[in-house]
C-alpha cells in the first residue's frame, strides 16, 4: 500500500507537470460551461417569455366577451399581455409588424353559433419568429374553445333531460371560470438543474473521462516508455502497480471535478447542491469511469489505441449520458443505453440534489456508478494484471 | 574463491512457438563481472528479465545468495539492481526525483535516501544537474542515470543490459569505467552484450548466449582455447565466392569457412604459414582478393567457432 501510494505521488507530480491536465482538467470544461450557458442559458432559463396578444373580437356577442375574461386571467398569471384591436385585418397586419406576439379573431356569429351547438372557429395569427409567444396565445385559445365545448355539451344534456337549457351568459362564464383545482406534480425527472448548473456538471462530468484517461494509461506508458521493467524488479507486489495508477487517477479526477464545482459556483454561479451529495457523487462517478477506462485500457495493446478508443468511448458516453443536451426521459432501447452511461447516472444524480435531496437520495445513482466501477474495473483490472504477469 | 552470489539454473522460456531461452545455467560469484555476450535476438534481455523477476520463467531456479528470485516473490529481488537497455527514467523528473522515486519503491526514506542520492549522483557526474528535468539531458547524461538508479539502493548483483547501445564514444567509455570502478567496490556484475571488445575489457568470465542456450562460458582464456589456438583469416573479395569457399576447404589445416557482407572468414591454425596457400586458392577460382586480415583468436573467433556466425548489430 505505501508503495502504491509512492507510485500515485509520482503520477501526481507528473500530471502537475504535464499541460493537458490543466487544459483538459480546468480550461476547457470552464471555458465550454461559460460558453454554453452564454449562448444557450438565456434561452432555456431566462425571464419567462411574455405573449402580445391582440384581440379581435368580430362578435360581440356574450360568449366572446368570456375569451376577454380567460385572457384577463392569463395576464394576472402574467403570460400575457393583451389589447384588442378593432379588425382582423388590423391584427393581422399588427403581428406581421412585430408589434403583437399573436393575435385571436373571434368571427362574427361565434356566439351564436356556440349556443346552437353548430360549428364555430377561433382562429389564432401569429409572428412566425415568435414561436413561444404564438404558442401561448394558441394555448389560451385552445383553453377558452375546450371549455366551451364542455360547457356546450352539458347545455345538450340538459336539454336532453328536460331542464332548460343555460343562457350564452352562463356558458361564457363557465368556459372562463378558474380552474377550482390545481395539481402540481414534480416527479424525477422534472428535477431539472438550471442551466449553469447543467452545463458546469456536464462538462466536468464529461472531461472528467479524459482526465482519469491519463493516469490509466500511464501504466501503458510506462511499458511502452521501459520504466515498467524497473517498477516490476523493484521488491513489491505487482499490484502495487496497478493500484497506484488508480489512485493517481481517482485523485485528479476527483480534484478537476471538485475545482470546476466549486469554480463554477463561485464564477457563475452554479448551484451543485448539497456540498456532500455533489463530493459523494463525483467520487462516485470518477471510480466508475477510472473502471470503464481500465477496461479499455486492458484491451488495447499500445497507449495510443488506448487513448483514441478512450476518446470514443468518453465522447459515445457522454453524448447518450447527455452531458450536451437536456435528453427527454426515454423509454425502449435508447431509455436502456442511457442507463450504461455513468454520466447519465451522475446528471440524474445532480437532479436529485437540484430537487434539495442529499446523500440519501442518490442510493440509485451512486449504486449504478459503483457497478461500473467494480464489474468494468474489475475486468480491467484482471486484464492489466495478466499483462503485469507476463 | 569467492561464494557463488548467483545461481541460475536451468532457466527456460517461450513466447508462443519461440523459445527464447533453452535451459540457461550459470553461476556469478561476489565481486565477479560475467558477461553475457551474443548477438541480437540471441536471448540476452529474456534471461536478464527472468533473473530480475521482470519476466516469468517456464522453468528453473534463481537464488541470490541462497534467497529465491522470482516474479511473484519480492523478496530475493531487493538484493539486484536492474539497468534496463531501454532508458528506465522519467523525462519529466529531475534527476534527483527519479531516484528518490526509485529509492522509495526500494524501502530507503529520509536522510537516509538523501545521503545516497547525493553520492550517487557524484559517482555518475550529475550532481551539478541533479535538479534539471531529465528530459533537457544529453543522451549520455540519461545514459549515466539509468545506470544510477540502479546502484541507488546498494545492490549485491547489478544488471547491465546493453548500457552502450547507442552512446557516444565519449559516454561509451565513462560508462565502461564506471563499470569497471564498481567491480573494483566488489559489486558483482551481470553485463549483457553484443560488443566483444566490451567483453573482453570488462568481464572476468563470459557466456557465449545464442538462439536462446548457453553455448559456453569460462574465462577469455578458457573460451579462447575451446577454439585450439585458432586465427582467422579474413579476406576481402569479388566474384564467385562459392567456388573460392570449395577451394579454401580444400587446404588442409582450415577447419572452417565462412562468408559475411562479401568478407571470406577462414578460421585455421597457423595462420601465417597458410597465408599465401588462401589467398592462392581464391585468387586460382577467378575472385579477386582487396583485402586480407589476419587476427588471432577472440571472443569474435569463439562465437565464429561456436556457432558459425558472426557477432553483429
Amino acid at each position: 500500500m505505501r508503495k502504491a501510494l509512492v507510485i500515485a505521488t509520482k503520477d501526481l507530480r507528473q500530471r502537475l507537470r504535464d499541460r493537458s491536465l490543466i487544459i483538459f482538467g480546468l480550461l476547457v470544461p470552464f471555458a465550454l460551461t461559460f460558453i454554453f450557458d452564454m449562448l444557450l442559458g438565456p434561452v432555456t432559463s431566462g425571464p419567462p417569455v411574455i405573449a402580445r396578444v391582440g384581440l379581435a373580437d368580430l362578435d360581440g356577442s356574450l360568449v366572446s366577451i368570456g375569451l376577454r375574461t380567460a385572457l384577463g386571467a392569463a395576464a394576472d398569471a402574467g403570460v400575457v399581455t393583451w389589447e384588442e384591436v378593432p379588425d382582423a385585418d388590423t391584427a393581422r397586419a399588427r403581428v406581421e409588424a412585430g408589434e403583437l406576439s399573436a393575435a385571436i379573431v373571434v368571427p362574427a356569429g361565434f356566439g351564436s353559433a356556440v349556443t346552437q351547438g353548430t360549428a364555430a372557429t377561433l382562429q389564432v395569427v401569429g409572428n412566425r419568429d415568435q414561436g413561444i409567444a404564438t404558442q401561448v396565445a394558441e394555448s389560451v385559445a385552445a383553453a377558452y374553445a375546450s371549455r366551451l365545448r364542455a360547457a356546450t355539451l352539458a347545455a345538450k344534456a340538459l336539454a336532453a333531460s328536460g331542464a332548460a337549457a343555460p343562457s350564452a351568459l352562463v356558458m361564457a362564464q363557465v368556459a372562463a371560470a378558474p380552474e377550482p383545482l390545481t395539481l402540481t406534480a414534480t416527479p424525477t425527472s422534472d428535477r431539472q438543474l438550471d442551466m449553469t448548473t447543467y452545463y458546469a456538471a456536464g462538462m466536468a462530468v464529461f472531461f472528467v473521462f479524459f482526465i482519469v484517461q491519463l493516469g490509466v494509461t500511464g501504466l501503458l506508458d510506462e511499458e511502452r516508455d521501459g520504466t515498467l521493467a524497473r517498477l516490476l524488479a523493484a521488491p513489491m507486489a505487482r499490484r502495487n502497480v496497478l493500484f497506484g495508477k488508480v489512485m493517481s487517477s481517482v485523485a485528479i479526477g476527483v480534484a478537476s471535478m471538485a475545482v470546476l464545482a466549486v469554480g463554477s459556483t463561485i464564477v457563475m454561479g452554479a448551484d451543485w447542491g448539497d456540498p456532500l451529495g455533489a463530493a459523494v457523487l463525483i467520487v462516485a462517478v470518477v471510480v466508475a469511469a477510472a473502471g470503464v477506462l481500465m477496461l479499455v485500457a486492458g484491451l488495447a495493446s499500445s497507449p495510443e489505441a488506448a487513448g483514441n478508443v478512450q476518446a470514443v468511448v468518453a465522447i459515445t458516453l457522454g453524448s447518450i449520458g447527455g452531458v450536451f443536451f437536456r435528453l427527454p426521459a426515454q423509454e425502449g432501447l435508447f431509455g436502456r443505453l442511457q442507463g450504461l452511461a455513468p454520466h447519465f447516472w451522475f446528471m440524474r444524480g445532480m437532479g436529485d440534489l437540484a430537487g434539495g435531496g442529499g446523500v440519501a437520495s442518490l442510493g440509485e445513482e451512486v449504486l449504478a456508478l459503483a457497478v461500473f466501477a467494480v464489474v468494468l474495473g474489475g475486468l480491467g483490472w484482471f486484464l492489466l494484471e495478466r499483462r503485469l504477469n507476463r | 574463491m569467492a561464494r557463488p552470489l548467483l545461481e541460475v539454473s536451468h532457466l527456460s522460456r517461450s513466447f508462443g512457438e519461440l523459445r527464447a531461452v533453452r535451459d540457461v545455467s550459470f553461476t556469478i560469484h561476489e565481486g565477479e563481472t560475467y558477461g553475457l555476450l551474443g548477438p541480437n535476438g540471441a536471448g540476452k534481455t529474456t534471461t536478464i528479465s527472468m533473473i530480475s523477476g521482470v519476466l516469468r520463467r517456464d522453468a528453473g531456479e534463481v537464488t541470490l545468495g541462497g534467497t529465491p528470485v522470482s516474479a511473484t516473490d519480492a523478496t530475493g529481488r531487493a538484493g539486484i539492481g536492474l539497468v534496463p537497455q531501454d532508458l528506465a527514467i522519467y523525462p519529466d523528473l529531475t534527476a534527483r526525483e527519479n531516484l528518490s522515486f526509485f529509492g522509495r519503491l526500494y524501502g530507503m526514506s529520509g536522510q537516509v535516501l538523501k545521503r545516497r542520492v547525493d553520492e550517487v549522483l557524484e559517482i555518475v557526474g550529475l550532481a551539478d544537474r541533479a535538479k534539471s528535468l531529465a528530459r533537457t539531458y544529453s543522451g549520455g547524461m540519461k545514459r549515466r542515470l539509468n545506470i544510477a538508479v540502479g546502484l541507488l539502493h546498494r545492490p549485491k548483483l547489478l544488471i547491465l543490459d546493453e548500457p552502450t547501445v547507442g552512446v557516444d564514444p565519449q559516454s561509451r567509455n565513462a560508462i565502461l569505467e564506471s563499470v569497471e570502478a564498481l567491480a573494483g567496490e566488489g559489486v558483482a556484475v551481470l553485463y549483457t552484450t553484443h560488443y566483444m571488445e566490451e567483453a573482453e575489457r570488462l568481464c572476468d568470465r563470459v557466456g557465449i548466449i545464442d538462439e536462446g542456450e548457453l553455448k559456453a562460458e569460462g574465462t577469455r582464456r578458457e573460451l579462447v582455447d575451446l577454439v585450439g589456438g585458432e586465427d582467422v583469416v579474413r579476406l576481402e573479395a569479388s566474384g564467385e565466392l562459392d567456388g573460392a569457399m570449395d577451394a579454401l576447404r580444400a587446404i588442409p589445416g582450415v577447419s572452417r569457412v565462412d562468408v559475411q557482407a562479401g568478407m571470406l572468414q577462414v578460421v585455421t591454425t597457423g595462420a601465417a604459414r597458410l597465408l599465401p596457400a588462401i589467398v592462392q586458392s581464391v585468387a586460382g577460382t577467378g575472385a579477386t582478393v582487396a583485402r586480407v586480415e589476419v587476427s588471432e583468436p577472440d571472443l569474435e573467433s569463439v562465437f565464429l567457432h561456436l556457432t558459425g556466425k558472426a557477432l553483429r548489430d
